[in-house]
Parts: structure tokens; C-alpha cells; sequence
């Protein structure tokens, strides 16, 4: 291996250490603007692809599948099915935040009521985790104070 | 149903470093050009010789805009054409299918592709990696590329134990490839006795997938140097001939990839389409390699029965049978894979170009025993992305 | 050789906010412009099967920022995509040899960048140096661009007039162009007195913040006459790697953006470009870039870029009839949009701004500080 040819001293090498940070906005345009403001009615809108028929959620304007526009909205869940999931026990940051969640902490991939083909994810509450498996029902636990963002719906809860 | 090519392009250059967690002695610029030493080396070329630089890496990891720019101090793309194509896990392959592409065109006789990443920059890969999903809404939740949904799909479809076996099998061959590699990053000499005690005390990272399971987090670069095929029998006394590639893509969301919705994943796609427009219609008879990006060992034991085309309990049998070894049916990653080197825009090259190196004959002290004619390179990234790549030793596919 | 053709183009109109609509959406508007005016589809036997794009990590502050939006350029249901993580010029020059290889014969190519998404664009360039020794000293594309200016302000006696009748003329034309940014009409005093950015920049000589997307269809000659009755042709394309450190170049000569252009005239057999060529796209981020530009591209001689101005040089040429980079456009797509621009003008399709008898067009675009990286790209009709 070509190693550094200048035989430096080890202890003359350094690394910077720099924290990089650049302040972005993002826009929600009106697709997911219509999705935010649901959450906070305690909906979960869908967009409907008019070619294929399938529901997504969060809506994307324009079905992948398909490839067209996709604008129309209906109603899916509340509760739904648990299609997978993932329980971490390894933290990682939080890239949006920094922060780092305590663990172990888990992620359900959920097909929600009346949405066939497309799968919705979410965190689920931490006493449930240990009854876990595929295909249990999950319904949503709303935050009290809904502001129009993710964090409007806390996790899912097994619905018993 | 083969593509007809405007003309063929052969490898006649590979060059990588040695891949580390620890490159404190080499900054951006000069780790890479270490490997473009080492392909201009492998070729016999010099820099005159390059007409076009292409280069690729994900900017955040080393948190540098439009890199090209300051790297070509290491690069040696002053005064030339270059390049920048990227896609995330499978930029390294991308860059190769591109410089396939460049050549083949007419454009550019020579061009020299370099995919690097030096992931201990940015501090935390799976945070990086987290960075892809919407920041809307899914970015509070990904845990980078770190998942048990294919563990859990697996062990649901052939039993806990049986699974979780074939996982463990598949992790410690290719710790015994890694073995035999001496660039590979992590070697950790485990030994097939050991896999009661692993499945039980590596650490659990997210549900089933252990610690020991989950890829490296590495740095490094690879440059592989790419001719006309009139060029490359001039340079190379055994150029190795790129026969056909293929992209396939999928949706944005994690979720449906995670739990796949459609019947066939982007792996079985792309080896469907790319087998049946060069004619090969048995995979596992036809490759004497396949360097395949595995990024943990259940998705490794799960992707090869999609890459080969195989069904039901197929590919896990050949996991059990040893069918997948460097002795058996088709030698999986001699290199030792992903879990062992993982400097991730490098890695989707390193496939190419280890599977180059050993039709070749010039991989050394982990070269095959068998004669190598017909290899096979993956890629993976995205949400759930596949390149897919042949290469061959002969010139003689064409009107297949 | 054989030709590649751009079958069409469809443009977003460029703001300098476009904070109702994300870039996803943006991108699903000029698929279906451009679908429309072609017929286009993806997938089956003859759909697009390769999808080619540009964006950036930093300005979308995602990695990957292709997986945004694979889903609304048609790449999402197995199909392939590549990412250009650079300057969308450049993806002319890549589609065309995909096309060549015999790979593809039909692309679908949308880039986007919007730039009011970060804080600070001049944050993300100063991004793009080491984070050794320049970042620290806090470069960023304008201040190069500054010390840029001043080097060739000093060489070619350029005067704060002829600066300003750059600006004055980018927005007159960008008053014509639907798809422009900035059309508000200046006199020279505006210019001239407005606000210093980075001596001897002034903020009227800088490019305003822009968010926009734009896509084409490209086509192998066999097959671009499905979707256009008049394709135009990539003729010529050239690129070419400056060195990194300003302090080891000529920084008012553009040596690379010379052989950029020495490859692309070879390439379109063009020997004399002053006679060849109808009209120019030139990425203008700042007023003395855009004759500092055609000198490098051979339109104006060596170190005249001050009486070329005096003599309607960019009028007789054609410079930049949209309004140019100087009227606001993305700075990741800067070129492509110029790309736009020149297909409209060759098809005869520029409206407003049409210029008379286009028939051979010659676009620049430039990434990093002080025109490090330059591609150029010829188009005929």
C-alpha cells in the first residue's frame, strides 16, 4: 500500500472537527399540505391513481406505477395492518434533529383500511412492542395539541 | 435479443486502495488518487493516455458540494472531459456502466472512472444515510439502511431456526473470503463453530439483523480504467470485455420496498430482463462468479435466489449445500463481500472489478481455482435499486 | 456519425420562490408539458425504458436527491435512471452517448434546483471548497467570481457602463420570455449604483435567487421523427476540468472553457464559430461573465469583451434572448435551461423573443468558482 511517503509522525496528523449547518425550509406544496391538514382533523387523506385505482398515503401527486397525476383524495384507515416492522435497538441521530431516541424503539410498516397497494409507516407504541408480529390490526394515538405536521399522530397502538 | 453495441468495451485498468475505517494519513484528494495510480499502473498508461474522467460519490457523507471540483488535484482531470454521474448505493456500478456507455458511443477512446467514499468523515453513515428519506415525513423515523423486514420475511417463509442458520452460514463464508483478500477491511477469522454463539450474542441492531449481520462502515476508492476495444487490446494483454448492463429503479418510498407490494423486487426484475436479452437461460450453469452487493447477510441469502432466478427454498439450499462457496456451484463474493468492505460509492465498483480480476486471473492469494470466464456484478441502493452487470473474458457473445 | 436529436423541451417558469409547489411537483407539471407535445410514454416496448436526471444533494438537502423524484420522472416502476451531479449541460453530453452506445434510444431528461430551499446558496458553494484552507477563508462562488471580475475588468479595460448594459439588456429580453425570472426593467444607474455585492461585483450584476425544472426527450435518429416533425440535432459537445486553486490560473483567460469549446466546434465541424453560429446561450451568473464567456467561446477577440459590447456584439450574435442567467435561473440548471431556450429559438417556437434564421446554436455552462468547470454544447436545426 502507498503509504504517506513524508514518514510523518503519526501525532502530526490531525482532523478538523467541524459541524456544517445550513438553515433549508421545505415546502409542502399542496399535496402534502392537504395531507398535514388532515392529521390535524385526525385523517388520513389518500391520494386515488386514476389509472391503477390504488390509494396512497402520505398522497403523492403522481402515482410511480402508473406514471400520472394523481389528485384526488379519499379517506383511508384510521386503523390498519401491520405488513412489517422494524425494532431498533441501535440509536442513530436523528438527522434532523440531532437527537438520538432512546431504545429499543420500533418502526410498523402498516397497509391501512381501503389501501391496497401501498404501505404506510409509523412508529409504534413502546408497550406493544413485545406483541409485535405480522398482521396485527394498529390503530393511530393522536397527539392532544395538532399543529399540521407528523408529529401530530404520536405512533400506532395494537387495537385489541 | 442482445443489444447491439456500437462498439465493445474492455477493462484494462483497476486500481483500489486498501479499505480502512482508519485513513487519518491521506486526505479526499489524495486517497483517490492513490487508486488512480494504481489503475494507470495496472494499465501501463498515463495520464495523457485518459481522454475522460468520471467520478461519483453521495456528497454528504464528506459533506462536499460539487467534490470534482477541489478532487481534481487528486483526480488528474486537469484540462480533461469529466463526468459526474451519481445514484447513491449503486454509484460505483453506475460509473462503470456510464464509462460503458461514453466508450461505446464513440465519444471518449479512454475513460477512467473513480467511485470513493470515505464515509469516517461524516461521522455517522446510518445517520447519511437517513438523510435520503422526505424530510417531511419519513426522516424522523428511517434508521438508515438498517432493517430486519427481510429477516422477518425470510424467517416467516422457512422457519426461525433454518433461517437464521442460513444468514449466519452466509455471514461467516464470507468472513473466510475477507479471509483470503488482503484488502478487504474487516477479516475477523470466524470459523463455522461459532455460529451458535453468534446468532445468540452478536449484538441485535434492529430486530433480527445482529451487528455481525450489517455491512462495514469503510473508506476507500476504486478507479477502473475503461477502452474501445481497439485501444484495449493495444493496452491490455487481457482486457475483460463488458457484455451488457442494466438499471432498474423503484419508488421513493421505503415503506413499499420494505414490504414489498409488487411480486418481484428489483433485483429479479433486472436479472429477468438483463438474462433474456443475452440469451442465458440457466444463471447458475452459465457465471463462474458473482460478486454481489450484500449489505447484511439476510439480504444476501435473500437477493440470491433473485438474482439467479431461483425459487422457494432453492437458494437457501445451495447456502446449506456450500453451492454458493469458492468451490461450488458459483463462488459468491470472493472478495468477501459487503459486510466486509463497505466504502459505499467505491463498493458498487469494487464488484466489477473484483469479478475483472479474477477472469483476469489476477487476483491473488484469493484468486478462484476454477478458470473464470463469464462473471456477474450487482449492485444496490436507493430505496431499492439494482444495476446489474455481465462480463465476460471473450469477445464471442455477439449474435447470441 | 450518426445523430442524436432533442425532440422537445418544456420548461417550468423560473421564480425566485416557488414556495406553494415542491420540486416533485414542479417536475410532475412538465412531464405531462412535455408528454403532451410528444406522446411520449414510459415502459412497453417502445416507452422510455431510461430515465436521466439532475439535481443536487446540497441545494435538496437530501442524498440521493434522484430518489425524490424517480417517482415523477417515470423511473420508479423498474426502470433505470442516472443522476448528472453536476451542471444538466453535462447531461446533454451523457444522454448523447447513452443514445450512441446503443443502449437507449430514447431518453426522458428533467433536472431541477431550487435554490430558495436552502438559507444561503453562497453557504452551499462555500461548501464546495476543502474544508482545509479555502472553505475556512470563506470562498464561495461569488467572491471567486469577484476576484474573477477584477482580474478581467483590469485586462480588458471594461467599464461600469458596458456592465451595465449587459444587465439592462438581459432584462429587456427577459421581459419577452414567459418562462424568466426577472423582468423588472432597469436603466444604467440602476446598475451602476446598485449595491455592492463583492467589489466589484454590485448586487444588478448577479444573478438573482431562482427556483425552476425543465425536461427534454431525447431520441436516436431512427426514432426522434415519432415524437417531433422537427428534431434538432446535438452536434457538438465539449467539456473540460480547471484547475482548483484560482492562484495557479489566468483568471481572466478561460483556458478550460476553450477547450470545451475546441472539442464541441471539432465535434460540429464548425472551424469558424463568428460565421457558423446564429445564436448563443452563455451561463451568465454575474455581467462580466457574459462577454468574458464569448471571448473564451471565440465570438469576441482575446481581451475585447468591452468593445464587443460597444459594436451590439450580443445583438448580432444573439446572446442570450431569453434574458439569460442574469434575468435568474437555477444555478444547477443553468445550461439546461439555456438548452430550452436554443431548441424554441431553432424550432422557431421562441414567441416573443424569436429570433430570425437560427440555425446553428452554441450553449455554455460553467460549475464552480470562477468558471472552473465549462461544457459546451451545439445545436442545429
Amino acid at each position: 500500500m502507498a503509504k504517506n511517503k513524508l514518514n510523518t509522525q503519526a501525532e502530526e496528523l490531525i482532523s478538523i472537527q467541524v459541524v456544517n449547518s445550513i438553515d433549508y425550509s421545505f415546502p409542502t406544496g399542496p399535496i402534502m399540505g392537504k395531507w398535514f391538514q388532515g392529521l390535524k382533523e385526525k385523517k388520513f387523506y389518500a391520494t386515488k391513481c386514476p389509472s391503477c385505482g390504488r390509494t396512497m398515503t402520505p398522497p403523492r401527486g403522481c402515482c410511480a406505477l402508473c406514471v400520472v397525476r394523481s389528485e384526488e383524495f379519499v379517506e383511508v384507515g384510521p386503523k390498519g395492518t401491520v405488513e412489517n416492522y422494524d425494532i431498533a435497538y441501535y440509536a442513530s441521530p436523528d438527522p434532523l434533529t440531532g437527537k438520538v431516541r432512546s431504545t429499543p424503539y420500533a418502526a410498523v410498516f402498516v397497509r391501512m383500511d381501503g389501501s391496497d397497494c401501498d404501505i404506510f409507516t409509523h412508529g409504534i407504541k413502546d408497550e406493544d412492542i413485545p406483541k409485535l408480529k405480522r398482521g396485527v390490526r394498529v390503530r393511530p394515538v393522536w397527539n392532544e395539541v395538532r399543529t399540521g405536521c407528523i408529529e401530530d399522530m404520536l405512533y400506532f397502538e395494537i387495537d385489541a | 435479443m442482445t443489444k447491439k453495441k456500437n462498439r465493445n468495451v474492455g477493462i484494462v485498468g483497476i486500481g483500489m486502495t486498501e479499505i480502512s475505517s482508519h485513513k487519518e494519513d491521506q486526505n479526499q484528494p489524495e486517497m483517490i488518487n492513490e487508486a488512480v495510480r494504481a489503475a494507470l499502473a495496472d494499465a501501463g498508461i498515463t495520464l495523457k493516455d485518459i481522454d475522460c474522467v468520471v467520478h461519483g460519490n453521495m456528497e454528504l457523507f464528506e459533506m462536499v458540494h460539487q467534490p470534482d471540483l477541489w478532487h481534481m488535484i487528486g483526480t488528474g482531470a486537469l484540462g480533461k472531459p469529466e463526468f459526474r454521474i451519481t445514484t447513491g448505493g449503486t454509484t460505483g456500478m453506475t460509473l462503470i456502466a456510464a464509462s460503458d456507455n461514453l466508450v461505446a458511443s464513440g465519444m471518449y477512446d479512454v475513460v477512467m472512472a473513480i467511485g470513493f467514499n470515505k464515509l469516517q468523515e461524516a461521522g455517522s453513515t446510518t445517520g447519511g444515510i437517513t438523510n435520503m428519506a422526505d424530510p417531511l415525513w419519513y426522516r424522523h423515523l428511517q434508521t438508515g439502511a438498517l432493517t430486519s423486514t427481510s429477516a422477518n420475511m425470510t424467517i416467516e417463509e422457512f422457519g426461525a431456526e433454518r433461517a437464521r442458520k442460513a444468514a449466519m452460514k452466509h455471514r461467516i463464508m464470507m468472513d473466510k473470503h475477507a479471509g483470503l483478500n488482503e484488502r478487504a477491511h474487516r477479516r475477523l477469522g470466524l470459523e463455522y463453530n461459532q455460529m451458535e454463539d453468534l446468532m445468540k450474542n452478536s449484538p441485535p441492531l434492529i430486530g433480527d439483523l445482529r451487528l455481525i449481520h450489517m455491512c462495514s462502515q469503510s473508506d476507500g476508492a476504486c478507479v477502473m480504467i475503461l477502452a474501445s476495444e481497439e485501444k484495449a487490446k493495444k493496452i491490455s494483454k487481457k482486457p475483460v470485455w463488458i457484455r451488457d448492463h442494466i438499471a432498474v429503479h423503484r419508488e421513493e418510498t421505503a415503506s413499499n420496498a420494505y414490504f414489498p407490494i409488487l411480486s418481484e423486487n428489483s433485483h429479479r426484475a433486472a436479472a429477468r430482463k438483463l438474462f433474456a436479452r443475452n440469451g442465458i437461460t440457466n444463471p447458475v450453469e452459465y457465471f463462474d462468479v458473482f460478486e454481489m452487493y450484500d449489505p447484511s447477510a439476510w439480504w444476501g441469502i435473500e437477493w440470491l435466489r433473485d438474482f439467479f432466478l431461483l425459487k422457494g427454498d432453492e437458494a437457501i439450499k445451495m447456502v446449506e449445500n456450500g453451492d454458493w462457496d469458492l468451490d461450488g456451484k458459483v463462488p459468491v463474493n470472493p472478495s468477501g463481500g459487503v459486510t466486509a468492505s463497505n466504502p459505499i460509492s467505491a463498493t458498487a465498483m469494487l464488484k466489477p472489478a473484483e469479478v475483472a480480476l479474477q477472469i483476469r486471473g489476477d487476483a491473488g492469494t484469493h484468486q478462484l481455482k476454477r478458470e473464470v470466464r463469464h462473471g456477474l456484478a450487482s449492485g444496490f441502493g436507493g430505496v431499492m435499486w439494482t444495476e446489474l452487470m455481465i462480463l465476460e473474458k471473450d469477445l464471442n457473445w455477439q449474435g447470441v | 456519425m450518426k445523430r442524436v436529436a432533442i425532440c422537445a423541451v418544456a420548461q417550468h417558469e423560473i421564480k425566485g420562490n416557488i414556495w406553494y409547489k415542491r420540486f416533485q411537483d414542479m417536475l410532475l407539471d412538465i412531464l405531462e408539458d412535455l408528454q403532451g407535445e410528444t406522446g411520449f410514454t414510459f415502459g412497453g416496448e417502445n416507452g422510455v425504458k431510461n430515465v436521466l436526471t439532475c439535481s443536487d444533494d446540497f441545494f435538496d438537502a437530501r442524498t440521493i436527491s434522484d430518489n425524490a423524484v424517480n417517482d415523477v420522472v417515470g423511473a420508479a416502476n423498474y426502470r433505470g435512471e442516472q443522476k448528472m451531479a453536476q451542471e444538466g449541460l453535462n447531461g446533454i453530453g451523457y444522454a448523447m452517448a447513452d443514445i450512441l452506445s446503443g443502449h437507449d434510444d430514447v431518453i426522458y431528461f428533467a433536472g431541477h434546483c431550487k435554490e430558495s430551499l436552502s438559507a444561503s446558496r453562497n453557504q452551499i458553494a462555500n461548501m464546495a471548497y476543502d474544508p482545509f484552507y479555502c472553505r475556512c477563508l470563506g470562498m464561495d462562488y461569488l467572491n471567486a467570481a469577484g476576484l474573477q471580475a477584477r482580474a478581467y475588468m483590469e485586462k480588458t479595460k471594461i467599464t461600469p457602463e458596458q456592465l451595465a448594459q449587459v444587465v439592462v439588456r438581459a432584462r429587456q429580453w427577459a421581459s419577452r420570455n414567459t418562462y424568466a425570472n426577472e423582468k423588472t426593467q432597469l436603466n444604467l444607474g440602476d446598475v451602476m449604483y446598485s449595491s455592492v455585492l463583492c467589489d466589484p461585483i454590485r448586487s444588478l450584476h448577479a444573478y438573482p435567487v431562482s427556483d425552476g425544472a425543465v425536461a427534454m426527450l431525447l431520441a436516436s435518429e431512427e426514432r426522434a421523427y415519432e415524437f417531433t416533425d422537427n428534431p434538432i440535432w446535438i452536434t457538438g459537445f465539449g467539456n473540460c476540468m480547471d484547475d482548483y486553486f484560482m492562484g495557479r490560473r489566468d483568471l481572466a483567460a478561460s483556458s478550460a472553457l476553450k477547450k470545451a469549446a475546441e472539442q464541441a466546434y471539432k465535434m460540429a465541424g464548425i472551424k469558424q464559430p463568428r460565421k457558423s453560429v446564429n445564436l448563443m446561450e452563455v451561463m451568465d451568473c454575474y455581467a462580466y461573465q457574459q462577454p468574458m464567456w464569448l471571448e473564451g467561446l471565440g465570438l469576441c477577440d482575446e481581451g475585447k469583451g468591452g468593445d464587443f459590447i460597444n459594436e451590439y456584439g450580443p445583438a448580432k450574435y444573439n446572446v442570450n434572448l431569453s434574458g439569460g442567467m442574469l434575468a435568474g435561473r437555477p444555478l444547477m440548471i443553468g445550461g439546461l435551461y439555456g438548452v430550452a431556450e436554443a431548441v424554441l429559438q431553432l424550432k422557431g417556437q421562441a414567441n416573443e423573443h424569436q429570433a430570425a434564421d437560427v440555425n446553428c446554436a452554441v450553449i455554455q455552462s460553467t460549475t464552480g468558482g470562477a468558471g472552473q468547470f465549462q461544457t459546451v454544447v451545439v445545436l442545429e436545426r
